[in-house]
């Protein structure tokens, strides 16, 4: 299945951050994390996660500073706040209540949802 | 780094309206290009364009979206005001150190007292007094007086500048003295500048009789009204 | 942090230290606020209302108010950094009451601006008319330099531009009259 859609979506949020709360990467790199962590779901027009990244540091979320990637090049890396992590943990908590709900529509009682 | 161009990029930055980001944004997206490419089949530049543009999106809807993160209104007041407070913060070095020289005065006048401006040698009386008032944003404050043995008298007095009045930081001294007779003294002397300046002046041929030392200071709606009696303490 | 936040750092920074700047260095942003605060520091006044700002050269300006019916208040004041004002170093008059002489208030004359100013409280007063003599070093005397005419303003305020000879002369008033709107003398004095 290929979602091809923009990142500019409710869930775009949750999953950048949750990839920076593990580490520092760079734009390239969150591509293909997201890629790759989906098992290739996931295959975003690239272009469209900078106005993401860049909307996270205007509201402090997170931090942007340059540095040598292993490629060897120097590269823009983010790098999750304080107050990212806060709104990492709010919008896990929104998406497994939505999650829930949805669930609870189409099969009742958390069909189908482990412990997120 | 980046020192080539594509076409792509200078596209999606055409929608950036805020220009002093543009080099950053275009630095960000032609390296996310490069490492894009790096993987890439060999091609000529009309195919690689046409590459990126496939794998990146639509440069118009992603320069829009950068747009809106980059709102120029906010990005001149910031550069502005950046401006302006660094302008501030080299035009206040001079008066910062200024003001610095100036408490460090301040404070050598506080620790040395009286004592930086009048010998304490042949001082054979003492008057306490604790007399204060103020004129516009000079708190004044009268010590006392002391008599030498050759009759000198001099009066001490501290005067406090409130640097935070609406008035010019002029240093303000007494001139003229009285006896509780009416006759005039002149009595000027050393003084201080900083926020805080102690005073000393000397008052010669004060009538040995007389009991009071009198401040009248009344000009242009100031006054300071004082009556000093010179009950003497002997010193040592 | 964010740019907002950084320019609102930035705005305090700019009020908080600007304002301790401007105080703490004798500036101001009008040439009346220099006025009121030496007034101040000088104990006097302050001036009910400014009868003249003079402008000099280099954007130097002398501000003169009135404390009293008797009183001016003289403050040279200079440009400073572009857009704001602080007291300019030098000769301050300050303080000036006006000699008077049987209840008249006369005039003063100022040597930084080549301007001769006064105050008086006679009633119909509607001209002044001085009498000028200049000096150099290379003139053995005084020398007649003119007669020059004012308006006296509703305050009972005059004054005079007197444009120099040279730059080593200086000026000296002999003598001045005021007159009422028909001519008649209604004082003369000499210095």
């Amino acid at each position: 299945m290929d979602f091809d859609r923009g990142l500019i979506g409710g869930s775009a949020l949750l999953m950048v951050l949750s990839l920076l709360h593990e580490r520092d990467m760079y734009g390239y790199e969150i591509i293909k994390e997201l890629e790759e962590r989906s098992k290739n779901v996931f295959r975003f027009k690239e272009g469209t996660l900078y106005p993401v990244l860049h909307r996270m540091e205007n509201m402090s979320y997170v931090k942007s500073y340059r540095k040598e990637a292993e490629n060897g090049k120097e590269r823009k890396y983010y790098s999750i706040t304080a107050a990212g992590e806060k709104q990492l943990q709010e919008e896990k908590q929104k998406w497994h209540s939505f999650a829930v709900s949805v669930n609870m529509v189409i099969g009742g009682n958390a069909y189908g949802l482990q412990g997120v | 780094m980046g020192c080539r161009e594509y076409k792509y990029t200078e596209e999606v930055l055409k929608y950036v309206r805020f220009k002093y980001d543009r080099i950053d944004i275009r630095q960000e997206l032609n390296e996310h290009i490069e490492d894009m490419l790096e993987f890439a089949p060999e091609m000529n530049e009309e195919e690689t364009e046409a590459y990126i543009r496939e794998n990146m999106g639509d440069a118009e809807a992603l320069g829009k979206e950068l747009d809106k993160e980059h709102k120029p209104l906010l990005g001149w007041i910031w550069r502005i005001s950046r401006a302006m407070a660094m302008v501030i913060a080299v035009l206040c070095i001079p008066t910062v150190i200024n003001m610095a020289l100036l408490s460090v005065y301040t404070a050598h006048n506080v620790i040395v007292g009286y004592d930086g401006w009048r010998s304490k040698e042949g001082i054979e009386y003492t008057v306490e007094t604790n007399i204060k008032g103020k004129i516009d944003d000079i708190y004044i404050l009268v010590d006392g007086v002391d008599k030498y043995e050759n009759g000198k008298m001099v009066l001490k007095y501290k005067t406090i500048h409130n640097p935070f009045g609406k008035s010019a930081g002029w240093t303000f001294s007494f001139g003229n003295f009285y006896d509780e007779f009416g006759t005039r003294y002149y009595g000027g002397g050393g003084s201080g500048g900083g926020y805080v300046s102690y005073q000393v002046a000397d008052i010669n041929d004060f009538n040995p009789d007389a009991q009071k030392l009198i401040i009248d200071y009344n000009y242009n709606g100031r006054i300071f009204y004082a009556e000093i009696p010179l009950e003497w303490e002997a010193v040592k | 942090m964010s740019r907002k936040k950084a320019t609102i750092c930035y705005i305090i920074f700019i009020i908080v230290v600007g304002f301790l700047f401007m105080k703490f260095s004798g500036r101001y942003f009008t040439p009346e606020q220099v006025l009121h605060a030496n007034e101040l520091g000088l104990h006097y006044g302050p001036s009910e209302k400014v009868l003249l700002k003079y402008k000099g050269k280099d954007s130097n300006m002398l501000v003169i108010g009135k404390v009293d019916d008797r009183t001016l208040s003289v403050i040279p004041v200079k440009r400073s950094l572009f857009v704001l004002w602080k007291l300019e170093s030098g000769g301050i008059p300050g303080c000036v009451p006006m000699r008077y002489e049987d209840d008249r208030v006369v005039g003063n004359y100022s040597s930084n601006y080549e301007v001769v100013y006064g105050l008086t409280d006679l009633e119909n007063a509607e001209r002044v008319k001085f009498y000028v003599e200049h000096k150099n070093n290379d003139m053995p005397d005084f020398e007649k330099r003119g007669i020059y005419e004012a308006d006296v303003d509703e305050d009972g305020f005059f004054y005079m531009p007197l444009e120099k000879v040279d730059e080593e002369s200086w000026y000296y008033v002999i003598e001045m009259a005021v007159y009422d709107e028909n001519g008649r003398e209604l004082y003369k004095t000499e210095w």
